[in-house]
């Protein structure tokens, strides 16, 4: 098994943090994971990805080329890699930031208000969060379990709206599964 | 409990960057002096944690002219020490490498390679500084240099590094790159006591004591300042004593000679290699760090196709395995010859192997070879 | 026949390659006299130099002695301090090696006040490679790269080293050898970043190319110019073709470098074996 993540959109929105805790709960479950990212030159707001690949061998390439799944966070982004996505792959958006235009190879299209949600919530920063519970779900490859672990690992500040944050995104996949 | 707060024990998801610091720190390092430099800063900014935990120093100093000589101090005074940098820092530290050579300083100097020359693509890969390696310094020497390719190795080839540095009496170079060091993936620190670590050979009595003089390995064993050894460390052509004998061309024959030959007479001893499916490859993949990731998958994808594809990836990239490479050379039709540079390496490799049949596929920036690119080369070597 | 200061000498290494008139000889040793009259156990000595004619001076000492690449001396010696605090490192060297190709480093060093004692032999030119233009040869003097005069300004050394917060300042001349040997154990036993300028005779290359005379001519000329000012600001430290204003300008204290760092690795390691820090990847 090998599935490839890609998440893309601007600084300051968690991107990084969340690529590093699918890959941090892969370890935790005891699977193999790589993460990396990349960023423009500005120091904030630039265009940044985090891909990670789960894997239960060792992971050979550590580049994501087709992800199984698209998270984008920016029209940017979405026109950016939209068209890298593996067929029959699965595409997130925050429906408030992106248009989806083309729907390129995608079999499942979630669109999430995760940027509104995490407002609502009174921690816009908690975001990533939401998407995180919406790929946990979406994706099947990792138990919620497994990334709240992760979470409590890796997130020093404000854990408990983040977890919430979390769950709130893993039920709204739920639902979007279920549509 | 009272746990180790040098050796990290357990599971963690990492960069290769802190890999490499935990592993510099759990083979007894305890002094780091660098300037910041991407992309091996999470080195230094690692080490500025947590050096001072295990009761290690951290410099910052003004540039890495300034980092490896404070290096070289420190390991005289006793300490097993450090520096990071990238190929422009690399290029500043080199005169006073050659000079750890010549003082036969053991020290560790990580280069987390991205693209060149001069400030090129400060956060993209490369393997453009193999060759500054080898021959970056003036003079007559020998190098050992590794070449990492995971996080785990990270760690592990960090360690190893200091360990032939302490044995060998030299710097030893990692060579790593931006990916790698960037890249975050499972990193396992067994317990202490299953490390390895080598400790500097010290001399046994003050009396008659030289600080150049060998015993049978061709290294000599090495006091530290302060003992009261009235040690003189120079720069120049010494002889066993470390007294200077910059006329004598005997004096300089012996020294150069035994400098390189300390490395060259043990280098069964430090070459490190892996080779998967030789036994019968008709096409051999040479790959090292980054590219051996591309290529590995790539092989194992011709196999299954019937293709009879092997793979060999040097770890220390000097020395090499030279006798081995000529073997592999005359049995494969075809060698392919992967580097992130524009053919370095490759220069070595036709020195043992017929340069008709070399193969060579480099790579530049972002653009690091795939396995589909590998085994579309392999495929069109079949033909 | 044994000289008082012979133990202080490295056995094999004598006769020095200083020419006949250098005052290189004389710094030496004010340095070795300065070390016997302090006591000082020669073995907790480290003498770190650069390259140059003064640059020898760590091969001809009798103690640990660290012969570096041009212009390393000073980080060279930072690490060796920082690594072993107990031991008094003192960086002597000329002043093309210190403030050309070394400049950064003295910048820096005294900086954070680093622990050291930091001599420099200026004899306003690079004696040893042939008599070059180096960072204190005067405006308008004579050097093998200055064959029509030199046209750059010099550096004042001690104008430098109290602007960058040295906490010991002196300048002398080698005609000064009872002023330089005390100034040297004031430095020896100065906790913090010290230094020491000693204006030093090159017959050979400068005296030659400038019209110095013979040795004894030159000294005569030095020790009319180099005068003796006593409690004067650094900034009255003017350095001049007829007039060399020596002494000590600045004697201080503060906050040392290694011990900082100390404090702190000792406070982060009890506090990090207590448990009372988090030590986690």
């Amino acid at each position: 098994m090998r599935y490839e993540i890609l998440i893309a959109g601007r600084g300051g929105q968690g991107v990084v943090l969340a690529g590093v805790i699918i890959g941090y709960a892969a370890i935790i479950s005891g699977l193999n994971a790589a993460q990396s990212q990349s960023y423009g030159p500005e120091a904030r707001g630039g265009k940044v990805r985090s891909e990670v690949i789960i894997s239960d061998g060792p992971v050979g390439y550590p580049k994501v080329r087709r992800p199984n799944l698209l998270v984008t966070l920016s029209q940017e982004a979405y026109e950016a890699y939209i068209d890298s996505l593996q067929e029959g792959g699965i595409l997130i958006y925050d429906e408030d930031l992106v248009k989806p235009e083309r729907a390129g190879r995608a079999a499942g299209r979630y669109p999430i208000p995760a940027t509104r949600m995490a407002e609502e919530l009174g921690l816009r920063l908690s975001a990533n969060m939401i998407i995180l519970g919406a790929i946990t779900s979406l994706s099947g490859v990792l138990r919620p379990e497994a990334v709240e672990e992760a979470i409590r690992r890796r997130v020093r500040r404000h854990l408990e709206i983040n977890l919430k944050a979390f769950r709130m995104g893993l039920e709204y996949g739920e639902r979007l599964k279920g549509d | 409990m009272s746990r180790r707060l040098d050796v990290l024990t357990g599971v963690h998801f990492v960069q290769g960057d802190i890999a490499c610091a935990e592993g510099a720190i759990a083979a007894g390092c305890r002094f780091f002096a660098g300037y910041p430099i991407t992309p091996s800063s999470e080195i230094a900014q690692h080490m500025a944690v947590r050096l001072p935990q295990v009761g290690g120093i951290y410099l910052q100093m003004e540039d890495e002219i300034a980092s490896i000589a404070a290096v070289i101090g420190a390991s005289w005074a006793g300490l097993k020490a450090m520096t990071a940098t990238s190929g422009p820092g690399f290029s500043l530290m080199q005169e006073n490498i050659g000079y750890a050579y010549m003082t036969e300083t053991p020290c560790v100097i990580v280069d987390v390679m991205r693209g060149g020359p001069s400030t090129g693509q400060p956060t993209k890969p490369g393997q453009q500084d193999v060759m500054q390696a080898k021959w970056g310094s003036h003079g007559d020497y020998e190098v050992i240099a590794l070449s990492p390719a995971s996080v785990q190795e990270m760690f592990d080839l960090t360690i190893e590094a200091f360990n032939l540095s302490e044995t060998y009496r030299c710097p030893v170079i990692l060579l790593a790159d931006e990916v790698i060091g960037h890249l975050r993936e499972k990193l396992i620190i067994p317990e202490a006591e299953e490390i390895e670590v080598v400790e500097r050979r010290r001399p046994e009595d003050l009396e008659g004591y030289k600080p150049f003089q060998p015993g049978e390995d061709l290294v000599p064993p090495m006091a530290r300042l302060g003992e009261g050894f009235r040690l003189y460390i120079t720069g120049l052509t010494h002889d066993e004593a470390g007294r200077p004998r910059a006329s004598s061309p005997e004096a300089q024959g012996r020294l150069v000679r035994r400098l390189c030959d300390k490395i060259r007479l043990n280098r069964h001893r430090i070459v490190k290699f892996e080779e998967h499916y030789l036994e019968d490859a008709e096409i051999v993949v040479i790959a090292y760090g980054l590219p051996y990731r591309s290529a590995l998958p790539a092989v194992e994808e011709a196999r299954r196709r019937g293709i009879r594809a092997g793979i060999y990836r040097p770890i220390t990239l000097w020395p090499q395995a030279e006798e081995r490479l000529r073997e592999i050379g005359e049995r494969a039709h075809r060698v392919i010859v992967l580097e992130m540079n524009y053919g370095q390496m490759l220069r070595e490799y036709q020195r043992w192997i017929d340069p008709d049949r070399i193969v060579f596929s480099p790579s530049f920036g972002e653009a690091i070879p795939t396995p589909e690119g590998v085994l579309g080369l392999i495929k069109r070597c079949m033909r | 026949m044994t000289h008082p200061l012979d133990r202080y000498l490295r056995p094999g290494m004598i006769p020095h390659i200083w020419c006949p008139g250098c005052g290189n000889g004389i710094i030496l040793n004010a340095f070795l006299r300065a070390v016997d009259e302090l006591g000082l156990d020669q073995d907790e000595i480290v003498v770190v130099s650069g390259i140059g004619c003064m640059g020898r001076v760590s091969g001809y000492v009798n103690m640990d002695g660290f012969h570096t690449t041009h212009g390393r001396a000073i980080p060279v010696a930072i690490g060796i301090k920082t690594a072993r605090p107990e031991l008094k490192v003192v960086v002597i060297s000329g002043d093309g090696d210190l403030f050309a190709i070394g400049g950064n480093h003295f910048l820096h060093a005294a900086r954070r006040n680093v622990d050291l004692l930091v001599i420099c032999a200026n004899n306003f030119n690079y004696g040893m490679t042939g008599g070059q233009m180096g960072p204190t040869t005067p405006s308008k003097a004579y050097t093998t790269t200055t064959p029509y005069g030199n046209i750059e300004h010099p550096l004042n050394l001690v104008y430098l080293a109290a602007s960058l917060g040295a906490v010991y300042i002196a300048r002398w001349c080698v005609t000064h050898p009872l002023q330089l040997k005390e100034s040297i154990k004031r430095g020896l036993t100065k906790r913090g970043f010290s230094f020491i300028e000693v204006v030093t005779p090159c017959v050979t290359e400068y005296g030659r190319r400038n019209r110095m005379g013979e040795p004894r001519e030159f000294m005569r000329r030095l020790r009319e110019i180099c005068v003796i000012r006593r409690g004067v600001d650094p900034s009255e430290a003017v350095i001049e073709a007829d007039r060399i204003i020596c002494g000590e300008f600045r004697d201080v204290d503060k906050p040392e470098f290694t011990q900082l760092l100390w404090n702190m690795i000792r406070e982060v390691s009890e506090k990090a074996s207590r448990g009372e820090i988090e030590v986690a990847l």
